[in-house]
This record gives structure tokens, sequence and C-alpha cells, in this order.
């Protein structure tokens, strides 16, 4: 499977149906290679309106330059905009296939889309008790150690488990770091499930992820310990911070 | 943990969240919907998703076989702008989205932001603040960490430009008034719009923002250009701080 998807930069245009027979950099398909690279570096914010078109028109157009028909679309229909919107039956005056039509319908849904918001419908867990719902509602965790990424609102990012955790919380501070930069987090509430070890000693790892991530503004609100069992859920639930000891 | 179970819907609010988030939100917002038809609108929409995400597959990408990469949208996106908004870096550890396709998602969304600029009203920007805010979300709201934008007007409140001031990170994005008066000299730019993401979605201004938007204020009335409006744009809500009293 792999072999259909190679990496870029690769010696050849990524796979794509314009792999013809010119050379690496000549021809339409290095032309298409080095638009492709021009996205990569430098964003699509550059590119010319029949730039744009050029590259959507590599979709459906196999390794043929297709400057030429870009720059006549957006002259026939008055600009980018005038030809998102035109119709079906005008694009297929204009001389376009059915696949090219489809794509060309891609641009004002795309708009669409974007322009269109849902809350999203992330649980909120800025307080005891909603905290306390929340981690009573889920299943039962198979780890020692879960990890609830919050953002500046707390609400719930990413749920994860941290396997390393077994060994102590000073050993993963990078790779919890990590995952909260990339989730954008600024605040992570450690879960030990059915702890073995006492309640001073973990307070004392969070304490020290505490101070590890402070650097990243990222804050640690609690370290939560619960109790677990198979038939009844969680049993019971203590809160480090509200016990004192972080 | 029957007392707590009230809030047991979180759990579900996650699950439910990855596929069908709209349809969440639709049975709220129309109490009267029975559960078979919220599941019927449901499907409805997921279909058509379905079918979206194999057009898109199939056109843009390069595998001989879209029905894999589409399958793989389809599980991933709750919706096509989720999809078009994801930034490239994103795209970087997915195999089946080989190289190509990912970068035609970016110039789809190029493609469609320009769209979305060009149907800003030609005359008057304030004349449609649909469309304005149409424009505003597709730009910023989907972004994770705060962009600052800063739209330049005529004496006819003609967009002149739309230049993004600065990039910063998840709470807080460094704005220069001096920077951006100099802007307004060089385009001769009679006034000016701001906008900015929360990407905590809540687009309640914060006391930073308010003190920032004054300052910008006073630097500009200097200059005797206006400052018509601070807009904060996040996923849940979007504020005006003309419509809050804060200009």
């Amino acid at each position: 499977m792999a072999k259909h998807y190679p990496d870029l930069p690769s010696g050849m245009p990524g796979g794509g149906p314009e792999s013809s027979g010119t050379g690496p950099n000549t021809g339409a398909g290095g032309h298409r290679k080095r638009m492709r690279q021009r996205v990569l570096e430098h964003g699509t914010g550059s590119l010319a309106d029949y730039e744009l078109v050029e590259m959507l028109l590599f979709c459906v157009i196999p390794r043929r330059d297709t400057k030429p028909l870009a720059k006549a679309l957006l002259q026939k229909f008055g600009s980018l905009v005038g030809l998102f919107q035109a119709s079906r039956e005008a694009l297929r005056e204009a001389g376009l296939k059915e696949r090219a039509i489809d794509l060309f319908q891609l641009p004002a849904q795309g708009a669409c889309a974007m322009a269109q918001l849902k809350a999203p419908t992330v649980p909120m867990l800025g307080d005891g008790e909603r905290l306390k719902a929340y981690l009573t509602a889920l299943p039962q965790p198979k780890s020692f150690c879960r990890l609830l990424y919050l953002d500046s609102r707390n609400q719930l990012l990413c749920d994860e488990e941290l396997v390393e955790a077994e060994h102590g919380l000073g050993n993963c501070v990078k790779s919890v770091a990590t995952r909260a930069l990339l989730l954008h987090a600024t605040a992570l509430i450690v879960v030990f499930v059915a702890p073995r070890s006492s309640a001073l000693g973990l307070a004392q790892g969070v304490r020290g992820l505490m101070l590890e991530l402070q650097p990243l503004s990222i804050v640690v609100h609690d370290g939560i310990m619960l109790g677990l069992d198979k038939a009844q859920g969680v049993t019971w639930m203590m809160s480090l911070y509200q016990e004192g000891l972080l | 943990m029957n007392a707590l179970s009230p809030n047991s819907d979180c759990s579900a609010a996650i699950k439910t969240n990855k596929n069908e988030p709209e349809e969440k939100d639709a049975a709220v917002a129309e109490p009267p919907l029975k559960e078979e038809e919220v599941d019927e609108r449901a499907d409805k929409q997921a279909r058509e998703r379905k079918k979206q995400f194999h057009e898109l597959a199939e056109l843009l990408g390069t595998s001989q076989d879209p029905a894999e990469l589409s399958a793989y949208l389809y599980d991933r996106f709750p919706s096509l702008g989720a999809l078009l908004t994801t930034p490239l870096a994103a795209w970087e550890k997915v195999a089946v989205a080989g190289t190509q396709f990912p970068i035609m998602l970016q110039v789809l969304r190029e493609c469609a932001l320009r769209h979305n600029r060009a149907c800003l009203p030609n005359d008057d920007l304030c004349a449609d603040e649909r469309k304005l805010m149409d424009y505003l979300i597709a730009r910023l709201a989907w972004e994770s960490v705060e962009h600052f934008h800063v739209l330049f007007l005529d004496e006819k409140n003609h967009l002149i430009a739309d230049e993004l001031q600065s990039v910063g990170t998840i709470n807080h994005a460094p704005v220069y008034p001096r920077e951006i008066a100099l802007r307004c000299l060089a385009l001769k730019a009679r006034a000016v719009i701001l906008a900015h993401n929360h990407p905590s979605g809540d687009a309640t201004p914060s006391l930073g923002d308010v003190a920032m938007t004054q300052k910008v204020q006073s630097v500009l009335s200097v200059l005797d250009i206006k400052l018509l409006d601070h807009y904060v744009i996040g996923r849940a809500n979007q504020s005006s701080f003309i419509k809050l009293g804060l200009l």
C-alpha cells in the first residue's frame, strides 16, 4: 500500500496521473511538482487567481499544461468567483467535462461550509461536580493513569491514557508536554485509577509535573485518585488539591 | 451513581461529537423533533457527508482506489469545514491521504476564502454584516491559535485590504497600534475594522482585548481614522465591540 503514496519530496511528482515520461523537473509534471512545492513552502496566499484554477485543473487534466485553460476560464467568467458561481450549463458550454464541472462546484460548497459553525459539543470540566460526573460516566479504563487535556475555558480537548506513568510521572514529562502543545491545551488534570501507591507519593509526582510544565504556561489543575470496582464502577474519588497535597 | 447521571451525556457528547454534532445541535434548536426524525435527519446528513467526502477523495486524490481515503475522511471529520481547515502539518503522518490530496485541500480552502471575500459588498462593507461575518468566520474561526486581522477601508467603507497583522498563541496575539496606523497611512485608509479569533470558542472579549482596542482607537483618532468595530470570532459565538457598548 505504501508504495502508492510516496513521501514528498520524491524524485517524481507524487504518483499522480501526470507522472509521464518527462524528466523530473521538466515539462508539465515538473511544473506541477514545483507548484505543489510552492504551496508546501509558502502556503496558498501568494498564488494568483489563475494559478489556483490551474492547480484545481491538475486534478482532472492529466499531463497537459493547464495554464492556458485556467486563464481562458477566468477571462470567460470574469473573475474567480464568477467561475465558481457559474452554472453547470455554462461550464459545459465552456468546454469542460463532467469531472471538471464537479470540481468547480467544490469552492462554493467549501465557502459555505467554512462559514457555518456549530458550537462544539465538548464537555466542560470547570468544577469538581462536572469532573466527577464525567469520570463516573467513563467506561472503566484499563490503564493506571489518564490525562485530561483542557483548554483555557476548561473544555475537554482530549482524554488519554498515559501508559508510561506506571513508573512515576517524572519519566513522561516530555511526552505530556508534547501532547499538550500539539493539542493547544492550557491545563491538565491527572487521574490515577485504583492507585496502589500513597496519596503523598502521587502528589509529589503531580507537583513535579506542575513545575516542569510551568514554563510552557500549562497548568496542572489537579490530581484525582479513583477507586474502581468491577461491578460498581467508581467507588471513591479523592482530589489531591482539595486534600491540600498540591 | 444515579445521582450523577445528569452529566452522563458528557461521554455521549464525546462520542457523538465525532460524527453528528450538527444533528445534535439541530435537535437542540428544534425541540419538537421525535427521536426517529432526529435519526432520519442524522442519517441524511451522514449520507450527504459520505457522498461529498467520496467526491473529494475521488477528484482531489491520486489514489486508484478512493474508497479507502473517503472512509478515513468520513471517520475523522465531522464536516467539510473541519476538513478544509485542517492544517497541512496534520496530514504528514496520514499515509492514506498521499501527498497531493492535502495540498489540493489547501488550494480548495484558498479558493473558498477568496469566494467568500469576493461575496463581500462591493461598496459599503458595513452594509451587510452577515456577509462580513461569513467571511471572518471562514477565515478565522477555525484557527487553533489567535490570528489578528485588520480590514482597511476607504472613506466610503469600501474594503481596500484585509491584512493579517499577527499570529499569536492560544490565548494572545500581539498587536502594535503604531504598525496599524502606519499601514493605514500607506494604504490611505480612512476607517478600520479589527478582527481576531478566540481558539477556545467563546468570543467574550478579554480585558486585554478591551485595553488594546482603546489604545488602537486613540492612536487612530490622532490621524483622523475611524475605528468602526472590533469583532471577536469564536467557534461557539461571535461578538462585536459596538454591540457590547465597548466602542
